[in-house]
């Protein structure tokens, strides 16, 4: 099976009711997204449009509507209900004088794919390198990495009985040590701060 | 810390459903807040591969909250 069709067959499966195969659908196309939303980084928090875009493609699949057709249908689908929530977003926040004018106009998202599932071998050295952590810093980075989109950080700090802001230093020490740990490796990671 | 708290996946809600952005995100320089979104890419993709279904932290808050709904 193919990167593209197994991203609409997995959107499909969602049509039939499938939480998992949304959830496996909704990571294929997570990344692509979030970059090409790069243009209202600075007016509007990405993540709230990201999260809200993939809760509108959920309730489209339960809709059955409209039929989606041609070559990644529902992530082109996707990419155009996420340039309108940012739209919205930025509107609704008054940051839309921090959006490039081409942003505003641009109707049609330029082509993107669908991410492969990760690469084993990725896994293991990533897995290696967090195994190496220093004590503190590496159960706030693991508590975050494992339990960050259901708990807030107040709460993740809680249970390793730390402040909120002793959590987020020791992630951000976490991080540092992890970067250099995949930078002696060989791994660039698009955005970490070493 | 406030770019690092801005990379977590947790948004907090109104009663009506609306997602609201980070807290500390309102406290961002327009320069920060493209860190952060650089810095929020390499946080989903390090969670996609720690995690054992293979989601990151913003697949598994949409999940969580479709489950509830």
């Amino acid at each position: 099976m193919s990167v593209v069709a197994g991203c609409d067959a997995l959107f499909e499966a969602a049509r039939g009711g499938s939480v998992d195969a949304f959830g496996a659908w909704a990571e294929r196309v997570h990344l692509p997204l979030r970059r090409s939303l790069h243009a209202f980084a600075s007016a509007v928090d990405v993540e709230v449009v990201v999260q809200e875009t993939l809760l509108r493609m959920w309730q489209l699949a339960r809709a059955r509507r409209p039929v989606l057709t041609g070559e990644n249908a529902s992530l082109r689908f996707a990419l155009g209900v996420a340039r309108n929530v940012a739209r919205e977003e930025a509107r609704r926040a008054r940051t839309g004088h921090l959006v490039p004018l081409e942003a505003w106009e641009a109707t049609q998202a330029s082509a993107v794919e669908p991410d492969p599932p990760p690469d084993l071998g990725l896994r293991r050295a990533i897995m290696e390198c967090l195994a190496r952590l220093p004590r503190k810093p590496g159960a706030a980075l693991r508590a975050r990495l494992l339990h960050g989109g259901e708990a807030s950080d107040h709460a993740l700090a809680a249970t390793l009985a730390m402040s909120r802001n002793t959590f987020l230093q020791n992630i951000v020490r976490a991080r540092r040590h992890l970067a250099a740990c995949l930078r002696g490796r060989g791994i660039a990671v698009e955005g970490f701060q070493a | 810390m406030n770019i690092e708290a801005v990379c977590s996946a947790f948004r907090e809600r109104t009663p009506e459903g609306r997602i609201l952005p980070a807290p500390d995100w309102w406290d961002l320089s327009p320069e920060d807040r493209e860190v952060a979104f650089r810095e929020q890419l390499a946080a989903r993709w390090l969670e996609r591969i720690v995690d054992p279904r293979g989601f990151g932290g913003t697949v598994r808050a949409v999940l969580a909250r479709i489950e509830r709904l």
